[in-house]
């Protein structure tokens, strides 16, 4: 007995180095696997974050070395900047204006296409996707045209006689503002559509028939049983577009220019000008400073991440405590 | 499983190896009779010669058979250099963009005084040889390609719409009030068909048309200085009134309404097709108009101002120039390439295109429009040599530069364009804000530079309209 004992202790010691072996060599492949991820993670990302940081306490114009320490000297700048604080409120607009209406309406139109009786829903849904896959660049060029004092659309409204004079779109602060968000919206209203119909098909049918059987109409259906269930996937839908809404440089840049009298000028492009360009930036192009404003815009996207992250989680954590209660379980 | 280990680091390395080599691009190839080609790159950011680029390569290559040229146009140079800069990928050469001084301090910029001698130095227009232009510490950088007394703006008129309306040149507007009695005819015989005025909407432009007209009104300050009393100024009584001027146009519809969202490219063509009698741009747009828009039937004359007064453009404003990579690997080429563009640049680039005046003096070559000639008389007018401060004191480029980085906004182009599509009434105000801010930080910057002073700015033997030429520095010496 105490021999075979001392045998399976030799067998049970060899399988536990061997294992031990294994995971070793299972977790450097691992490695080695990952590495090549590693490494793009921190030249392309890690490093611009890290390098943007350091730039935004200089005063540097992008070439040669960093002489010019100014401390938190570009950070006060802007912030003292009417023309930064001008950009952080358009963005604002913006960022609530595309979530309102993208969100919204992409909600509306899954509900319409979701119908099981609808036909042709394949097509429609192509259709309202097709403007995700389009370059932005192209949609502000486009729109430009259309949206133009002489475009397509002032044509119309002359030509039906809904106007007497063609509507400055592009040159009035306010409607090119409005502009804006009614096309950033009209082109993220196709992704927040799939994310939307990906949750309601995931509502179970019997649900619905329940509640048919119950007699609940269309709105009664909507309100108990749909919104309701949706309410997860609702909260990564709006983080998403609040967060897309953020960078929204492409479109500005190609439709308004962030003009006139820089009304339309979002962060991003604020960023651009003063990094990139000297004719539209303050008449020398300012890494410093861009990247200060760069880091500010970061710290605004991670707030307003956080805010909305902890209205969603302490959202959840309440309902969490009132079912446990119900239940009669402990309280966390 | 080791050999499997050997195999994944052996193709790690061999991958590492070739993108090591890779980044390393070799401009040498072989040619098709198996001589080695060695290809330069040049990048253009002037749009109105690249036709005339095209023509001087070809010309060159034919020439020079062992060497070849990449232009590559770049709309969004200053970007691009930039970038190309930081990653120490400069093209062999490139047309100017990014100040002198900041490439010098960065050593990317080739000194040319080898190909620049005195003698060849003396073959080009008074004013070409500047600091921080195409000069820096007295040795040259820049390949001149325009003449310093170029780039002002004139007004180009439509031959087509004056004889359809039966129009003369003696009804060409010379003052503010005149524009507007034609502009009204204009628009009454044409039935509201054709506009007077087609204008565009960048800042830059905006601030070019006030900052030219106001110096009928306030010729001391040409552009952002005052060189009277030796501190910055954009707020001038010239501006606001020429922008005044060009908002009453808009609303009494004597300026197309598109002109205040549309580029010059656009502008170009609502003229070129008879829906405009007037354009206003500078010396380039007749070879745009020549070529691009195949348009051969218009006029030039000096804008209108205030009273019918002249107005002028300070000379050399901009030094548009070639510029050359100090780490070239094919300087020898470059070189030959500079040296055959010294004889036939201008000709073929400028003369032979329309596309502009030349740098150089007494070039050949045959204008492809009887125009030309005309344009090269106004801009001799009109574009006249300020004091350069660099030029008393080169301290004051750092200064600049300086002082300009405590600005939120380059100049008064933007408020302009705000005011004309009414997003703000009050014009007057919000210059004065930009002309504070900049003397506000012209002189906070004056008490860190104590090199530099006021007095470099102030030029009392200075007087508009009269060309400042070398000797007046030496009279202040």
């Amino acid at each position: 007995m105490a021999n075979h004992i001392k045998v399976d202790d030799k067998t049970t010691t060899k399988s536990k180095s061997n294992l031990r072996t294994l995971k070793k060599r299972k977790a450097i492949w691992a490695y080695i696997f990952l590495a090549p991820q590693i490494i793009v993670f921190f030249v392309f990302s890690a490093y611009p974050i890290v390098m943007s940081y350091v730039y935004s306490f200089y005063e540097w114009s992008g070439i040669g070395p960093l002489n010019d320490f100014v401390g938190l000297g570009n950070y006060q700048q802007l912030l003292t900047s009417e023309r930064f604080w001008n950009s952080a409120v358009v963005s604002i607009y913006y960022i609530l204006g595309t979530t309102v209406l993208g969100v919204g309406g992409a909600l509306i139109l899954a509900i319409i296409l979701n119908d099981q009786k609808l036909k042709g829903k394949g097509f429609y849904r192509a259709i309202y996707f097709l403007p995700v896959v389009t370059t932005t660049a192209i949609v502000g060029i486009i729109m430009g045209n259309i949206f133009g004092i002489n475009g397509f659309f002032n044509q119309f409204l002359l030509h039906v006689s809904i106007i007497d004079k063609p509507i400055p779109w592009l040159t009035d602060p306010l409607l090119a503002v409005i502009l804006l968000i009614v096309i950033g919206s009209w082109k993220g209203l196709g992704i927040n559509m799939v994310y939307w119909l990906a949750g309601l098909q995931s509502i179970p049918n019997e649900l619905y028939e329940s509640a048919q059987l119950d007699g609940a109409g269309f709105w009664a259906t909507l309100r108990h049983i749909t919104l309701p269930l949706l309410k997860p996937i609702a909260a990564v839908i709006i983080l998403l577009s609040l967060v897309s809404g953020i960078n929204a440089f492409d479109l500005v840049k190609t439709l308004t220019n962030g003009g006139p009298n820089f009304a339309t000028e979002t962060m991003d492009l604020l960023i651009y000008n003063f990094a990139f360009s000297s004719q539209l930036g303050g008449g020398q192009v300012r890494m410093g400073y861009a990247s200060a404003a760069g880091v500010l815009l970061g710290i605004f996207t991670f707030v307003i991440s956080m805010i909305f992250g902890a209205v969603s989680f302490g959202k959840q954590v309440t309902k969490f405590r009132v079912n446990k209660k119900k239940k009669g379980g402990v309280s966390v | 499983m080791k050999k499997i280990s050997l195999f994944v680091l052996g193709m790690f390395v061999i991958l590492l190896l070739l993108s090591a080599c890779s980044e390393k691009e070799s401009s040498n190839t072989e040619s098709e009779s198996g001589e080695d080609v060695v290809t330069l790159t040049f990048w253009n950011r002037y749009p109105e010669l690249r036709g005339g680029f095209e023509q001087l390569i070809k010309d060159f290559e034919a020439e020079y058979p062992g060497i070849k040229i990449e232009k590559q146009e770049t709309p969004e140079a200053e970007t691009q250099l930039r970038t190309a800069l930081s990653e120490s990928n400069l093209p062999d050469m490139w047309t100017n963009i990014v100040e002198l001084s900041e490439l010098v301090e960065v050593d990317a910029v080739k000194n040319l005084d080898d190909i620049f001698t005195e003698e060849v130095k003396g073959q080009f227009q008074e004013g070409t040889w500047y600091e921080n232009g195409t000069t820096s510490d007295g040795s040259v950088y820049g390949f001149p390609l325009a003449s310093p007394r170029s780039k002002a703006m004139i007004m180009y008129y439509n031959k087509d719409v004056f004889e359809m309306l039966g129009l003369s040149e003696s009804d060409i507007p010379a003052s503010w009030e005149e524009f507007k009695t034609i502009g009204q005819k204009i628009i009454e015989e044409s039935n509201g068909a054709v506009y007077p005025i087609v204008w565009n909407n960048p800042g830059w432009a905006n601030e070019q048309l006030v900052s030219m007209m106001g110096t009928a009104i306030t010729p001391e300050v040409p552009w952002q200085e005052n060189y009277k009393e030796g501190v910055p100024q954009v707020l001038t009584e010239g501006k606001i009134e020429s922008a005044k001027f060009i908002k009453e146009l808009l609303e009494e519809g004597l300026m197309a309404p598109q002109s205040v969202e549309i580029g010059l490219g656009e502008a170009e063509a609502t003229f070129a097709v008879g829906q405009s009698a007037f354009l206003w741009s500078g010396d380039w747009v007749g070879r745009q108009l020549f070529k691009e828009n195949e348009f051969e039937n218009w006029g030039v004359a000096p804008l209108p101002t205030k009273d019918g007064k002249p107005y002028y453009y300070p000379a050399g404003s901009e030094a548009t120039s070639i510029r050359v990579n100090n780490h070239t690997e094919n300087w020898d080429e470059v070189k030959t390439f500079l040296e055959y563009a010294l004889e036939h640049l201008h000709e073929t680039v400028y003369v032979n295109t329309g596309a502009g005046l030349p740098a150089k003096k007494d070039v050949g070559g045959e204008p492809p429009f009887e125009q030309y000639n005309d344009i090269l008389e106004l801009e001799s007018e009109l574009a006249i040599p300020v004091p350069k401060p660099a030029e008393f004191n080169k301290e004051v480029i750092a200064f600049n530069k300086a002082y300009r980085n405590k600005l939120e906004v380059g100049g008064i182009g933007d408020a302009v364009v705000g005011y004309i599509t009414g997003n703000s009434e009050k014009l007057e105000e919000e210059i004065g804000k930009i002309d504070q801010d900049m003397k506000d930080a012209f002189l906070e910057t004056l008490e860190e530079f104590p090199e530099v002073s006021q007095d470099d700015y102030k030029y009392p033997n200075w007087v508009p309209f009269e060309p400042y030429t070398v000797d007046k520095y030496d009279e202040l010496k």
